[in-house]
């Protein structure tokens, strides 16, 4: 918890570096120490120096198999045009959609936003599922003849990123006040100039970091790649999964972890440096006016974007649910009957309702500790950079980001050589999962949070000094309303991601706390034609799930989530 | 509601039912290591907690390469007491890192001796499967063509676009396959098979289940007829089958040296504490009451020859009588080389 | 004198169906200086908007010269408004704030630096070019804001409530400026307000609006010594 929300009066000015706010920095910091950057070193050391610390010989041998492979220059390649692709092709898609839901009101609107943000939470195996459900063979779109795995894999991407660059665009463009583009309508700038000289220019913050995110998702997408990919096809993270998990060579996996780390983080500077710039031109709290779809183009903008946004999100998600209920040929329900049965009496047949309590036990731990890690984190930021301590919050903010895209295998490896003495023996423990989970929800939260906090006038909070309220008075009664809306964005996304997650679990699962994605795995990973019918069957459970955990946390708070 | 309070309220909460996850029982509890695959039923868990005389936990860590590489990585302070599933492909690997302690469990003598293959017993063989070519019998039927009967029938014209394998650097009964193709035309001419069968329309595929769920024509709705899968997946169609056909709807090809014999050990982890209870643990292993429970959790053979196997098994689960194989030193020199060969060119 | 600017019969309701704008009109000659007096909600902004383009009447017509510029869009119009919270644009500096619509009309940069350095002039802001507009003072924002508007040559000016952001004094001080500025120009103005004395100072006609009505148009005297009923009787005060 922040220092300074025990709500005792703090009369005297502090000190920039013994402010609440400052010393709450550190429970992100220390959280970040222990369970990221200690396993990353161990696992470093290791791989560079293997006979620590009897011999401090730094081996480099591996350079050569680096430097000299042809693949890995060709993986490293790949990666980074795939991920612009992906992300020019988020853009194109999300900014049209964007407009029309930053500017319109209309029936269904909410359903929409939801159906977008399902397929962000949906493990690679699902989503490369819902993908053969719509444009495989036999799928409802198999006409287009869409076979290509590059294709596929392009699909995939804005399938899953769609939602992250609509939601930032979207609330960065519904915030950018109407009277800028009327002062330029009455200067006598048509629609186009408007947009070309105005609009445009003011939203370009916003869409560097939109892209920026997509691009670092991207850059370490893993599972997609694999799947969709095959073989002929590698990032660099699924090139260090490769050689961590099946050829062992840590040294190559482990340079190849720092790479991915080096480039990550020239990207969050980027990154952090747009939102920085994007914080500035934001609005102070203006309360956006939808409009009525009216005219013919208007209707037919907001018809488009409503297709779009189904053919997109809502189409694969349905094909898959069309799966899970035919069996064959016929309407049947016969798969989710077939969940609750365990014909072999394994010990790891998963009931469906224990996969969801846990995989709700997880997230919400999850959502937890990167609730207040996120806040702490964010508070700290913010207090350092209306202080004279920029340049210090300049350096750890992209620095916050590093989870996003840290190879799991390198991470995991990490920690089965660090955290595995008492006190601090996690290797075995069901709090492993929803700690790495909310390493990876850790930034979004912040992400959220920061630019909220920035936008709150630091003379609201001298006001409030001045009538006599604490430090934490000032908290619990200024900021914490003030960005509750964000706190609940950054919320839903820590939660999604660890519904979805799966590369953590599978590697800590104990047959105890199985999730749904380690459900759908199970069921996958043997032959029958049942097995594959109940794993699409707990894949729409999922998506169901995760939808219903939306729908709460929207509930918990009314401000809505469109901050993000 | 102000909204900050009940986002505290879910907080707190969550916080309180984080004891729950970490509870442990207080008795002696030995923990077993093993890869994603592993499974047995409710009842011989209960009889092998009863024959430890402990609580048994059950550490699945990945697939058979990550769960070693993650036991050879906590080899100074092991994270369990036993370890089950190297296999031998991976046993080299085991044995360089010295990861296990010898030790001869009860029932060692029933054991097949052509699965033996450490000769200091530190890992002890407990099931067997092949890893061979599974075909849609429907498919072949209504093409009038015979299924393939070995290998070299994939490069034959008739089979062109037939066959999805999986990719041997991502996936185990990849690897297999791949060195059922070394031990058949050997280390020279191998590649110049897969070259034959790269120009005859070979389909590779990152995993067993991207190839069996995505392109196996008796399993999903692609166009593959051919699938390398195991000996005993025939089994596993009709006992997940809705309705227990009489025949299965897949067959497989394990004759002329096709098959490829995958075997799965067990062995006891230095450095833990628990090693008497891990040496009765290796005993239950190789028990009956384990052996036969193997193959309807796990479709595979078990390495008892006193155990029973069950129905669908006989019926439907075929052993190959001369498995293509390689020794194992041979392998773990080898296999970086073959994997690189064979990468560049199958995936150029 | 010829009339420029005639609103017919405008009408406005809200999605509620009551009435924003009710049956408005008025007739405004070439080089008049009205002021709209009303307390807040009551319709004057809204008026202002529709005169712009950038709202449209249910009911009613508005001619300018003669002829219904309904259908014109608002950046065809050649209306000069500032808006009260000036609306300047934040990613450009002063210069390029102030050239904006010489710059939309074609006009080369080279024509349009002494226009822009003529309207710097004009509002006491010489030097400023290259500041950036987050670090001006609310007075100044407020005389880029004017500079702006008035740069392109606008054939009708539009204020909506240009002071309320500034304290006090600075409002007392700006008002003059703003009166001597509109006294030197020739243009016809419409200058929005809740308080009288601005409206006052600014206007030689004032219509005084509540609930969406006119409820009394006339000079301040008239507005001041002849209250029509008790309700303007007591805004006045």
């Amino acid at each position: 918890m922040a220092p300074g929300m025990d709500g005792k009066p703090v009369a005297v000015k502090t000190r920039i570096y013994t402010h609440p706010y400052v010393l709450a920095g550190l429970v992100p910091l220390v959280f970040f120490l222990v369970f990221y950057f200690y396993p990353l070193a161990g696992i470093f050391l290791r791989s560079f120096v293997p006979d620590f610390p009897a011999h401090l010989h730094i081996d480099l041998s591996f350079l050569d198999q680096v430097a000299g492979s042809q693949r890995l220059h060709h993986i490293i390649r790949f990666t980074f045009w795939q991920a612009a692709v992906s992300t020019g092709l988020t853009l194109a898609f999300a900014f049209p959609c964007a407009f029309v839901m930053s500017h319109y009101q209309f029936k269904g609107k909410k359903f929409l936003t939801l159906s977008a943000s399902i397929p962000f939470v949906l493990p690679a195996v699902v989503v490369a599922a819902a993908l053969d459900a719509s444009f495989g063979r036999n799928g409802w779109l198999g006409v287009l003849n869409i076979r290509h795995p590059l294709v596929l894999i392009f699909i995939a991407h804005v399938f899953y990123n769609f939602s992250v660059m609509l939601r930032i665009l979207t609330s960065f463009w519904a915030g950018l006040r109407a009277n800028v583009q009327e002062a330029a309508a009455m200067l006598g700038a048509g629609p186009f100039q408007t947009f070309i000289h105005i609009t445009l220019p003011l939203l370009m913050p916003a869409v560097w970091a939109a892209s920026f995110l997509v691009f670092i998702f991207c850059f370490s997408s893993f599972g997609i790649i694999l799947i969709l990919g095959g073989p002929a096809y590698s990032t660099i993270e699924a090139e260090i999964y490769r050689q961590a998990a099946h050829m062992f060579n840590l040294p190559v996996a482990s340079f190849l972890s720092l790479i991915q780390i080096g480039f990550t983080l020239v990207l969050m500077g980027l990154y952090t440096a747009f939102s920085r710039k994007a914080v500035r031109f934001a609005p102070k709290g203006s309360h956006t006016n939808f409009k009525q779809p009216e005219k013919f183009w208007e209707k037919a903008a907001v018809t488009g974007n409503a297709g779009f946004i189904i053919l997109l999100c809502l189409f694969p998600l349905a094909a898959l649910a069309g799966k899970s209920l035919v069996h064959e040929g016929q309407l049947s329900l016969i798969y989710y009957r077939a969940i609750f049965d365990n014909p072999a009496s394994s010990i790891f047949h998963v009931p469906p309702f224990t996969a969801i309590k846990f995989s709700f036990i997880f997230a919400g731990t999850a959502l937890a500790i990167a609730l207040v890690t996120g806040l702490c984190a964010a508070l700290c930021l913010n207090h350092l950079d209306r202080t004279k301590a920029k340049g210090l919050a300049a350096f750890f903010d992209p620095l916050f980001m590093l989870p996003l895209s840290t190879s799991a295998v390198t991470l995991g490896f990490g920690i089965i050589i660090t955290l595995d003495r008492p006190p601090l023996n996690l290797r075995t423990s069901a709090l492993l999962v929803p700690l790495v989970h909310a390493l990876v929800g850790f930034p979004f939260v912040l992400r959220a949070v920061l630019p909220a906090l920035k936008n709150i006038p630091n003379n609201i909070r001298e006001t409030a000094a001045t009538l006599g309220a604490s430090p934490g008075k000032i908290f619990r009664c200024i900021d914490l309303p003030l960005i509750s809306g964000a706190l609940t964005a950054g919320a839903v996304f820590a939660f999604t991601i660890s519904m979805g997650e799966f590369g953590a679990t599978i590697f800590t699962a104990s047959p105890r706390t199985p999730t749904i994605p380690i459900a759908i795995y199970r069921f996958l990973g043997q032959p029958g034609a049942m097995n594959y019918g109940q794993a699409m069957a707990i894949s729409t459970l999922l998506m169901a799930v995760t939808a219903a955990g939306f729908i709460i946390i929207e509930k918990i708070s009314l401000r809505g989530i469109q901050q993000f | 509601m102000k909204p900050y309070a009940a986002v505290a309220t879910v907080i707190v909460c969550f916080i309180l039912t984080l004891p729950m996850l970490t509870t442990r029982a207080l008795c002696r509890e030995l923990t077993i290591m093993t890869h994603d695959s592993f499974s047995m039923s409710e009842s011989v868990l209960k009889d092998f907690k009863k024959a430890v005389g402990a609580d048994i936990t059950i550490l699945r860590s990945g697939d058979a390469g990550q769960a070693l590489n993650k036991a050879i990585l906590s080899k100074n302070n092991p994270m369990a007491d036993l370890f089950f599933g190297v296999d031998n492909t991976f046993i080299g690997r085991a044995l360089d890192n010295d990861l296990f302690i010898t030790y001869t469990p009860k029932g060692f003598e029933d054991i097949d001796t052509s699965l033996l293959l450490d000769d200091k017993n530190r890992l002890i063989p407990v099931d067997f499967g092949d890893v061979c070519l599974n075909y849609d019998i429907k498919w072949f039927k209504a093409k009038h063509l015979a299924p393939p009967a070995g290998l070299e029938d994939l490069i034959r014209p008739a089979y062109k676009d037939l066959t999805v394998v999986q990719n041997p650097a991502t996936s185990s009964p990849g690897l297999a396959f791949l060195l059922a193709t070394i031990s058949r035309f050997g280390e020279n001419k191998y590649i110049s098979f897969w070259q034959k069968l790269k120009a005859n329309g070979v389909m590779v595929v990152n995993g067993w289940q991207e190839a069996y769920w995505g392109q196996f024509t008796a399993a999903s709705k692609g166009d593959r007829p051919i699938v390398v899968s195991y000996a005993s997946s025939p089994a596993a169609e009709v006992f997940y089958a809705e309705q227990k056909p009489d025949t299965a709807p897949t067959g497989v090809v394990i004759e002329n040296k096709s098959a490829f014999r995958q075997i799965e050990f067990a062995g006891i982890l230095k450095n833990s504490d628990n090693t008497d209870l891990a040496k009765k643990a290796m005993d239950f292993l190789l028990s009956k009451a384990f052996q036969e429970d193997i193959p309807l959790q796990m479709f595979v053979f078990p390495a008892n020859t006193k155990a029973n196997l069950p129905d669908v098994f006989l019926k439907h689960a075929k052993i190959t009588d001369a498995p293509a194989s390689l020794p194992p030193e041979k392998i773990n020199r080898n296999r970086d080389k073959w994997l690189r060969e064979w990468t560049e060119n199958l995936l150029r | 004198m010829e009339n420029e600017l005639i609103i017919h019969n405008v009408s406005k309701t809200s999605a509620t169906g009551s009435y924003v704008l009710n049956n408005i009109n008025l007739a405004l000659p070439r080089g008049s200086r009205l002021s709209v007096l009303g307390p807040s909600g009551c319709g004057k902004t809204t008026l202002l908007r529709m005169i712009a383009g950038l709202d449209t009447p249910n009911s009613g017509d508005i001619l300018f010269n003669g002829v219904s510029i309904l259908g014109l869009p608002p950046h065809k119009r050649n209306f000069g408004m500032m808006f009260q919270d000036y609306a300047l644009f934040p990613h450009l500096d002063v210069f390029a704030n102030i050239a904006f619509g010489l710059k939309m009309k074609g006009m080369p940069r080279q024509k349009q630096a002494p226009i822009v350095a003529e309207m710097l002039a004009l509002t006491n802001l010489e030097g400023f070019e290259k500041r950036k507009v987050d670090e001006l003072s609310g007075g100044e924002r407020q005389r880029v804001a004017l500079a702006r508007t008035l740069a392109p040559n606008p054939r009708l000016l539009m204020l909506d409530e240009p002071l309320s952001a500034l304290d006090r004094v600075l409002r007392k001080h700006l008002l003059d400026q703003l009166t001597q500025i509109f006294s030197r120009l020739h243009i016809t103005t419409i200058f929005v307000t809740h308080d009288h004395e601005e409206a006052f100072a600014a206007g030689s006609q004032i219509i005084l609006m509540n609930q969406g009505k006119i409820v009394q148009q006339g000079s301040p005297d008239n507005l001041i010594h002849h209250p029509v009923n008790d309700w303007v009787k007591s805004f006045m005060a």
